[in-house]
């Protein structure tokens, strides 16, 4: 692939269609590749690496020994146990080989056309029940020019597009965001910055500066926060994010979401060493 | 509130409907808790009558019969009730037709093992001694399923009578079967009726039944039940008018016939059921009389004074007000359920029209509250589920026992004339629903462009309690029934009967179940030049449609397909002749006839051509399990050229022993039904027009069309287990798709709407019968007012692309798997199968693996 064409794709680990979660009516959400957060509960962990990767699922696995005839001689597969991983360039002919879809390639590159191509297919009951397509992750704001981009097709032809983000970007990208999409759903983690920091690892005081930007601009919006026992869903905590939410200029409508533990198995598939919370 | 403690708020449930009336809690509970049983009081009565009438005419013999029963028949009226109508002398039980023959054959063999069988009956031992010593001698050979067997022979139908040298043959052939079929999952069909210990008595019993199977399977892929029914009875008239006004008329064109002695005898019948209907009434009015002088409690005095002011004035006058018409309508249904036995499926039709001038005058001059007329339309629903059928062991695999005798009520819709009909009754009538919590009784809502999004939405929050509702399209209804003949006021006026099937108000003779087509046993016999499955003992000889090895190209696979469906359709018609010349020559039901529009116009019984609409139906099962099938075949042999079809068909025979990969493969890769793939869309089309084509041009014995349904009750998952293997890797034993939903246990679709948008393909005129589109979705889909307006639209958007019908579940997997480990929690919890609802912890354990396998849209991932 040209370097051309490679800067004009986006790196997608899944299209999700006929949600109601994200989003008013029934929606499409498009899941991009790349976060900066690594939140310790992460339900797409499959988001956070901003390259492709092969996720394997041991238990579809009916080990016949496909994939590693697809990988080839002195391929990643020829390794011993889990250092597979270590070497594989996500190809994805491990996954086309796999009988039982145990090994899945996560991360298509797609152009915007072809992406929008796809999702258009839907556009009978986007406007049927009033909904549209969600950019979800990761964070889809890392590949902004990207997602303005199917933004815009999408909008021309029709389609209301929502982007669900968590706020760490450059606060340049605040007014293309707000001109460029219908709805921002907001996740919100908390408001105590020094929490923020030793959970994370890092400084999180852009993500309450771009939340504050949001709020100022005339964008649609929703907060959406993930109670998570221990980190923000005592009384304390909630009290902290109430008050800083009452100083800001609006106060959009808020959901409230419960932290559920399906996404440990996503991550034993992906290998990653997160914290299991 | 302050934002803080709008944060600490837990999250809020949907409300909660408020608690019902405590009569109605009772009533309920009685329902839910009592024990099912068996009454042979009707039988009795019958047998008596039949044996003292030999020469008379058939439809007198059965007036007499009924008269008999009505009069004799020992009647209750239970604590709590404002209705009154008791059908058999049990709280909880059916009125058996030993005449029709089919129950008789359960019985003779299970009557051993009642109180073992999977959901227990209780009878008493002197109605025990009595089928074996009256009414089994008397009526072996005398029933309509002793008649049809004789057609079905005559007809070729069945295979002939074995002489020495094909008897030993068949020996041969009966052990393939049973090797076929595995031991273990003979254990599951036999049930209980395998755990007795086989006396000389019992293999005296047992011996006829070795060809059973035969007598309602005729082939692998053909099934044909005896009963008739399911039909909508002009219930709405009696309310209206009276059924002295319907005797009347009898008598009237019984004058005018001047002695032609068929119609005369048959219009004599008619009055004489009627008017022993209407003593039945008296009797409650009696009895109630006398309860009321002996009552010391003002309020019971008051309750039974009214129960016998009813009964003594409906059903034979119009009633006079709401609860009058409730009781007009119940004592009318009643009666005809005793007449015609288990499994009426007598539909009710759309009671929110004809009892709402009655409903609107009470409110008005003040003699009904809405709490009072939302209890009495619960008592009505609770009376409505209130059967139980003595269903085979082999059956409870795939059925329920209560309720399995839907009678539908039908809401919302346009009038004949096109206007919108949804009113404050239809509303009203959700809101007892709800409240109730669903009863495994259905309710069909009917929908169409102007529905108001309030109505759509209201319907849709009913979901959030119970699951037993299922959505109606009219304008692709009403498209297919003009489609199939009816005037447009007619056409606009249907309801649904049964599962989804689609029927005239008050003046069809549909004959719209118990005629089945397994398609995925049509292919495979296609596919093996007719010898898988295995045929049973009995049935027919296998119909040779091709080698499988000459059918080199996609277009042979199909041709060969074409040449076997053609001749299961034929056999078909013929099986459904065999079984309708026996109703009409041995079985007329001259009570049922009266309330049929067109019967005593012509003075000819239904079940000889006197409804003003005659059809049948047949019903095909396992759409999507044939057309994955196919496009399976097209994909691995034509496309990827892999193997030929003989190679592939000796794996799939041997259930792909040492092939996983190639199943997993099969199930994942080739293009699915219901996906929203172009080329199954179009092959779907493809077998659909087929179908439509091979069916559309029979004609039934009563000169009525045949048309074509897509619904599978629950027996996808008997289909499922009598099934090997087949090419779109499912595996044997497991159920085969249902209605036209998509095969989601082999492979997830992406999304409800792929599913809806696939099925909105269907054509309604190919389709008129009914389709039956199942999908779960997972509360969370509804936990909140936006979930719930995207529902609704959801369903508007999938019926203005043309979609006829949609039942969704409600449920999660685990409320499922909770209510199979703790089913004393879960007595009440309402699940949609494949067409009815069902009480979920009634139901065998395949059905409910089956429901629980359902793809949940909305799930958390």
């Amino acid at each position: 692939m040209s370097q051309a064409a490679v800067s004009n794709t986006g790196v997608v680990f899944d299209v999700s269609r006929g949600c109601v979660d994200d989003g008013p009516g029934l929606r499409t959400v498009v899941f991009l590749k790349g976060c900066q957060l690594g939140c310790p509960w992460c339900q797409n962990p499959e988001g956070l690496s901003a390259k492709p990767e092969i996720g394997f699922d041991i238990d579809r696995c009916l080990g016949c020994n496909r994939c590693a005839e697809a990988c080839g001689p002195g391929g990643a597969l020829q390794r011993l146990g889990d250092r597979w991983r270590e070497a594989c360039k996500a190809c994805g002919r491990c996954a086309e080989a796999c009988p039982s879809g145990a090994r899945r390639l996560f991360g298509r590159r797609l152009s915007p056309e072809e992406l929008c191509a796809e999702l258009l297919e839907d556009r009978d009951f986007f406007q049927g029940t009033g909904g549209g397509v969600t950019f979800s992750g990761g964070e889809p704001l890392l590949q902004a020019d990207w997602l303005f981009a199917c933004a815009q097709l999408l909008r021309t032809e029709g389609v209301h597009v929502a982007v669900e983000t968590a706020g760490m970007w450059p606060m340049r990208l605040a007014p293309r965001l707000t001109s460029n999409v219908d709805l921002v759903l907001f996740d919100l983690k908390h408001v105590d910055l020094a929490k923020l920091r030793t959970t994370m690892g890092r400084d999180c005081s852009k993500l309450l500066d771009n939340l504050t930007a949001l709020l100022r601009s005339d964008v649609a919006m929703q907060l959406r926060l993930t109670l998570v026992p221990g980190f923000n869903a005592c009384r304390e905590d909630l009290s902290a994010i109430a008050d800083w939410l009452e100083q800001q200029p609006r106060l959009p409508q808020i959901h409230k979401l419960h932290h559920h533990r399906l996404a440990d198995a996503k991550r034993s598939r992906l290998g990653s060493g997160l914290t299991q919370m | 509130m302050s934002l803080l403690s709008e944060l600490l708020e837990p999250t809020t449930a949907p409300p909660q409907p408020a608690p019902l009336a405590a009569h109605v809690a009772r009533l309920k509970q009685r329902l839910l808790t009592a024990d099912y049983e068996i009454c042979l009081a009707r039988a009795r009565f019958f047998t008596e009558v039949y044996q003292q009438t030999e020469d008379r005419d058939p439809a007198m013999r059965n007036a007499l019969a009924l008269e008999r029963t009505l009069q004799r028949q020992a009647i209750f009226i239970h604590p709590d009730e404002r209705l009154a109508g008791s059908k058999t002398e049990r709280f909880l039980s059916t009125p058996l037709p030993v005449e029709r023959g089919d129950f008789l054959r359960v019985l003779q063999l299970e009557l051993d093992v009642l109180e073992r069988k999977k959901r227990p009956f209780v009878i008493s031992a002197d109605d025990r001694a009595c089928f074996w010593q009256q009414i089994l001698p008397y009526w072996d050979g005398r029933t309509v399923h002793d008649e049809k067997a004789r057609h079905w022979l005559a007809e070729g139908v069945t295979a002939p009578r074995p002489g020495p040298i094909e008897r030993a043959r068949g020996w041969g052939e009966t052990r393939r079967w049973l090797r076929y079929l595995g031991r273990d999952r003979l254990t599951t069909l036999l049930g209980a009726a395998a755990t007795a210990p086989l006396t000389w008595h019992r293999l005296r019993n047992l011996w006829p039944l070795w060809d059973e199977l035969s007598r309602s399977n005729p082939t692998p892929a053909v099934y044909c039940l005896d009963v008739q029914g399911h039909l909508c009875l002009g219930i709405g008239e009696v309310v209206q008018h009276g059924m002295q006004l319907l005797v009347d008329r009898a008598e009237t064109r019984c004058a005018e016939l001047n002695g032609d002695p068929k119609r005369t005898a048959f219009l004599k019948a008619m009055v004489i059921s009627l008017q022993a209907a209407m003593a039945y009434a008296d009797r409650f009015a009696e009895l109630a009389g006398q309860r009321a002088a002996a009552a010391t409690e003002p309020q019971e005095r008051e309750r039974l004074e009214r129960i016998a002011r009813h009964c003594r004035h409906v059903p034979r006058h119009p009633a006079r007000s709401f609860h009058e018409a409730l009781q007009s309508a119940w004592l009318t249904q009643v009666v005809a359920e005793i007449q015609f036995g288990t499994m009426d499926v007598f539909a009710v039709g759309r009671i929110d029209q004809f009892l709402f001038p009655l409903y609107q005058a009470d409110l008005a001059a003040g003699t009904l509250s809405q709490a009072e007329a939302m209890a009495l339309l619960q008592e009505y629903f609770l009376k409505l589920s209130a059967n139980v059928a003595p269903v085979p062991e082999m059956g409870m695999e795939s059925n329920a026992v209560l309720g399995n005798s839907q009678h539908c009520v039908t809401i919302g819709g346009l009038t004949p004339s096109g206007q919108s009909a949804e009113n404050e009754l239809s509303e009203l009538i959700l809101a007892a629903y709800e409240q109730l919590g669903g009863t495994v009784n259905q309710l069909c809502v009917r929908l169409h462009e102007s529905s108001t999004n309030s109505f759509v939405q209201r319907a849709c929050s009913v979901f959030r309690h119970s699951s037993g509702i299922a959505f109606y399209n009219d304008e692709a209804i009403v498209e297919g029934l003009l489609a199939d003949g009816m005037t447009a006021e007619d056409a606009r006026d249907y309801c649904i009967v049964g599962c989804v099937e689609t029927c005239g108000h008050g003046n069809m003779q549909g004959c719209v179940a118990g005629h089945d087509l397994v398609l995925p046993a049509v292919l495979l016999l296609s596919l093996s030049n007719g010898t898988l499955p295995p045929r049973s003992p009995g049935q027919q000889l296998p119909y040779r449609s091709g080698d499988p090895s000459l059918q080199t190209s996609f277009s042979n696979v199909m041709c060969a397909f074409e040449r076997q469906l053609d001749h299961q359709v034929q056999t078909m018609v013929k099986a459904v002749a065999g079984k309708d010349i026996a109703h009409r020559d041995m079985l007329p039901a001259p009570y049922i006839s009266a309330l049929v529009d067109g019967c005593i116009d012509s003075a000819v019984d239904i079940t000889g051509g006197g409804a003003r609409y005659d059809f049948t139906s047949i019903d095909v099962r396992g759409l999507a399990t044939l057309v994955d099938a196919l496009l399976a075949i097209e994909w691995l042999v034509f496309e990827q050229r892999e193997m030929s079809l003989p190679e592939l068909m000796a794996i799939v025979a041997e259930e792909f022993r040492g092939h996983e990969p190639l199943r997993q493969r099969l199930c994942r890769l080739p293009p699915k039904y219901g996906h929203g793939d172009c080329r199954a869309d179009e092959l779907t089309a493809q077998i659909v027009a087929l179908l439509h084509r091979l069916v559309a041009a029979k004609r039934n014995v009563r000169g009525g069309r045949y048309r074509v349904a897509y619904f599978s009750l629950g027996n996808h998952v008997i289909d499922g287990l009598m099934l090997g293997a087949t090419p779109d890797g499912r595996l044997g034993r497991t159920p085969i798709s249902n209605g036209v939903s998509p095969s989601d246990r082999i492979e997830p679709p992406h999304g409800p709407h792929t599913v809806m948008r696939s099925v909105a393909k269907l054509p309604p005129a190919q389709v008129s019968s009914g389709i039956a589109l199942n999908m779960r979705f997972h509360p969370r889909f509804l936990a909140h007012d936006s979930g719930l307006a995207a529902f609704a639209s959801l369903i508007q958007t999938y019926f203005a692309q043309g979609g006829m019908h949609l039942q969704p579940n409600v449920v999660s997997i685990e409320t499922l798997r909770d209510a199979q480990r703790h089913p004393e929690r879960y007595r009440d919890l309402v699940v949609k199968v494949s067409g009815y609802s069902a009480c979920f912890t009634d139901l065998g354990r395949s059905i409910q693996e089956d429901i629980i396998s359902r793809t949940a849209f909305g799930a958390p991932q």
